[in-house]
């Protein structure tokens, strides 16, 4: 198999932007909109840094947990975002069918990444020791590879879902591939925003998830002129 | 003193006296001086002990470094060992024990090229390189092996693991060998530090004790010859030896005190001679006094004696015409010449006393010594005044002991004591008694003569010996008298050795009294 380094993963995305996002989104067409803020909920927990006791000169004396990173507005990083139902005539944005994530300083860089059923995710591994790829999705078939440095591991998913990689040398890490059922899916950025584009006026239900907090659903009302703006609460636990 | 200033250590000691600072600042100097080379001891110790430490720690890590290397070998050897277990066992857990042991060498391995010194920064990247190498072939292995592809896990190990792992070993074993002669230098260089430092601090040591030995022997001498000196010139001062100098090479306090010293010994010899001047003076003054009162009391002498005859021409004349030797005198004439006759005694009796007061002032009379009696001379005294006492109404007793032998003396000199004592008893008292008494007393005679008349005022009882004194003016008008009785009393008493004296209340009564030697030798007084 053909192995895929970061650039080319990037100009394959852009293309994939340039040749079918544009014209699937006609601007003050019949296309609305989303613009959301996914937020926390309650008081923001307290970080607790995870001590790291092995491989210290590569991955650091302590890490971050990084499983709810909340900005100081409360907006929630990395929660993922989709239509419950999405619409049978419209079709959004094609997701990038190839994407990677790398390794860096043992932690998985993204934390999460999203890719079309049938998309491919390039693994890379930046960290000059072994690290060892594992998951265990339950549609998807499961991988367990070790990795040493600058060796690229590709692997298709096929099936939509929502996969957590873990590599076996250093338990601290995690990583999340969201295998996505149809172009409607968006996670949010460093301040809890996200951003769907390309709908059709109706009613839908957004399903949210985050790695610590759950699946919520929102009903929202999509009209064509306006972005419809959303604030999502997700509630702690 | 001079031994000191004739040795070597003679010239420091009067350069560091001429220095122009103060006693204080000399010493905080020398202080400060000693202080100072303590300090630079305390740094070469304290950069020794710095250098060996820096040293040591070189050695530690030298040490922690061969450590390492052991535990990179150790690792290898864990891997290629779990690499076959693994191979056997064909199970996950013996996989990632290969992964864990082949990341623990990495991780070793990078401590060990951190802290590497730069001599051997080449050999640790030539092992990292191999270890790249065999992390790659470690992963295929693990892979292999979870794909149940035995055989290619087998060659993987085979041509590629080993040959790398002891190229990996031959490296690290190149590496142990440098560390440990990088050790083996590092003790040597610490032995050596310790050595020099050690040899430094005793020549230090030995340095400081010799300068500070100098610096307070030639510090101290710069004070103490001023000091001796000093000693010694003020003993020159105390023996009355003044005008001498003293030089000191001292600048300092005691240079200046050396100044003064000088200033305070010019004063002393200008006094000095100021006063000799004015002592000579004063004795040549004293002398032409003398002389001039003795050219008084001669004259007195003299005058008197020439005065006595013709008044004697007269007293006697009187005498025979009251006698009637011529005749009969008329009675309208006799009152005057009895008053001739009084007034010429009375003349007669003021020209013995400034006679003899002349004599004994100019040291012309002479005692006449020879045996008297004690109380014949209180018998005549007695016999001679009780017709005043009588006339005056007064009981008069006069009284010797009877156990005294004769005495030795001028008895006509002591009558004439006794006699002006009683005399002026007799004047001065008015009702009452006079009472004369003598007693002998361990070889001196006390005469007392006891009254009951007027006193003496206290402040008076001192000046009563005087010459011309009586207690005042009016007493010379009511009672008479020539004012020299009581003078010429003390100096006749004094000619004869002895003392006067008076006790006295005023307005009850008088005691006086002289004491003379049983045996006065005379005429020496």
């Amino acid at each position: 198999m053909r192995t895929l380094t970061p650039w080319r993963a990037l100009l394959l995305g852009l293309c994939a932007i340039a040749l079918v996002g544009t014209p699937a989104a006609p601007r003050g067409a019949a296309a609305g909109t989303i613009k959301g803020t996914v937020v926390l909920k309650g008081a923001t927990p307290e970080i607790k840094k995870l001590a790291v006791t092995i491989d210290q000169y590569v991955c650091g004396k302590e890490k971050n947990p990084e499983d709810l990173v909340v900005s100081p507005q409360g907006g929630i990083r990395s929660a993922v975002v989709w239509l419950d139902k999405p619409p049978a005539a419209a079709s959004g944005e094609a997701l990038p069918s190839t994407t990677s994530m790398d390794q860096k300083e043992c932690m998985f860089a993204p934390r999460l990444v999203v890719v079309p059923a049938g998309g491919k995710i390039d693994f890379l591994n930046s960290d000059r020791l072994l690290h060892n790829l594992h998951a265990t999705p339950t549609a998807n078939p499961p991988f367990n590879r070790t990795q040493p440095k600058g060796r690229t591991i590709t692997i298709s998913f096929s099936h939509p879902e929502i996969i957590r990689v873990t590599c076996d040398l250093h338990s601290w890490m995690r990583g999340w591939v969201v295998v996505a059922e149809h172009p409607f899916y968006a996670f949010t950025n460093g301040a809890g925003e996200f951003e769907l584009r390309g709908l059709p006026a109706g009613r839908y239900t957004l399903k949210i998830w985050q790695e610590r907090l759950g699946t919520i659903a929102r009903d929202v009302v999509v009209g064509d002129q306006e972005p419809t703006a959303v604030t999502v609460e997700m509630p702690a636990r | 003193m001079m031994a000191l200033l004739a040795s070597p250590l003679g010239a420091p000691v009067r350069a560091v006296a001429r220095i122009r600072a103060s006693v204080h600042v000399k010493l905080l100097a020398g202080f400060l001086l000693i202080t100072l080379l303590f300090i630079a001891i305390t740094a070469v110790s304290l950069r020794t002990v710095t250098e060996t430490a820096r040293q040591t720690n070189l050695l530690d890590q030298a040490h922690v470094r061969v450590g390492w290397s052991r535990l990179i070998e150790h690792a290898l050897a864990m891997q290629m060992h779990f690499t076959s277990m693994a191979l056997l066992a064909q199970s996950e857990d013996s996989v990632s024990l290969i992964l864990r042991e082949n990341n623990r060498f990495n991780d070793t391995l990078a401590r060990l090229e951190t802290t590497a010194p730069p001599e051997e920064r080449a050999l640790i990247q030539a092992i990292r390189g191999a270890q790249d190498d065999a992390m790659a072939t470690v992963a295929d292995i693990a892979n292999a092996l979870r794909d149940r592809r035995t055989a290619d896990a087998m060659t993987a190990l085979r041509t590629r693991q080993e040959p790398i792992y002891q190229k990996i070993e031959s490296l690290v074993g190149s590496l142990v060998a440098a560390e440990e002669k990088r050790m083996a230098s590092l003790r040597t260089s610490i032995e050596a530090a310790q050595g020099r430092s050690l040899s430094q601090m005793a020549g230090f040591a030995v340095a400081v004790v010799a300068v500070a030995l100098i610096a307070g022997f030639v510090i101290s001498w710069s004070f103490i010859l001023p000091v001796r000196g000093f000693h010694g010139f003020l003993s020159q001062v105390a023996e009355g030896r003044f005008g001498g100098s003293i030089a000191v090479p001292n600048r300092d306090e005691f240079g200046e005190l050396a100044e003064r010293m000088n200033w305070m010994s010019g004063e002393l010899r200008r006094l000095d001679d100021e006063q000799r001047v004015a002592a000579a003076t004063l004795r040549g003054l004293n002398d032409r006094l003398e002389l001039a009162s003795r050219a008084k009391s001669e004259f007195l002498a003299n005058m008197s004696h020439e005065l006595r005859t013709p008044l004697n021409a007269i007293l006697g004349f009187t005498e025979i015409m009251l006698d009637e030797l011529y005749g009969e005198v008329p009675p309208n004439l006799r009152e005057p010449l009895v008053d001739i006759q009084t007034n010429g005694r009375h003349l007669l009796r003021l020209i013995n006393d400034v006679l003899d007061l002349s004599k004994i002032e100019a040291g012309r009379l002479e005692l006449g010594v020879e045996e008297y009696s004690v109380q014949e001379i209180v018998d005549v005294v007695h016999t001679s005044l009780k017709s005043l006492a009588i006339e005056k109404g007064l009981a008069f007793n006069a009284s010797a002991a009877p156990d005294i032998p004769p005495a030795r003396g001028d008895g006509r000199r002591i009558m004439q004591c006794l006699m002006n004592l009683a005399g002026n008893a007799l004047k001065f008292t008015h009702h009452g008694r006079v009472e004369i008494d003598v007693r002998l007393d361990g070889g001196w005679l006390t005469y007392r003569v006891s009254d009951t008349g007027i006193g003496i005022p206290k402040e008076e009882v001192e000046n009563i010996f005087a010459e011309f004194r009586q207690v005042d003016t009016t007493i010379t008008r009511e009672y008479g008298g020539t004012g020299l009785g009581l003078s010429i009393t003390k100096r006749l008493v004094e000619l004869h050795g002895g003392r006067i004296g008076v006790e006295s209340e005023l307005g009850k009564g008088s005691r006086f009294f002289f004491t003379v030697p049983l045996h006065a030798d005379g005429g020496h007084p």
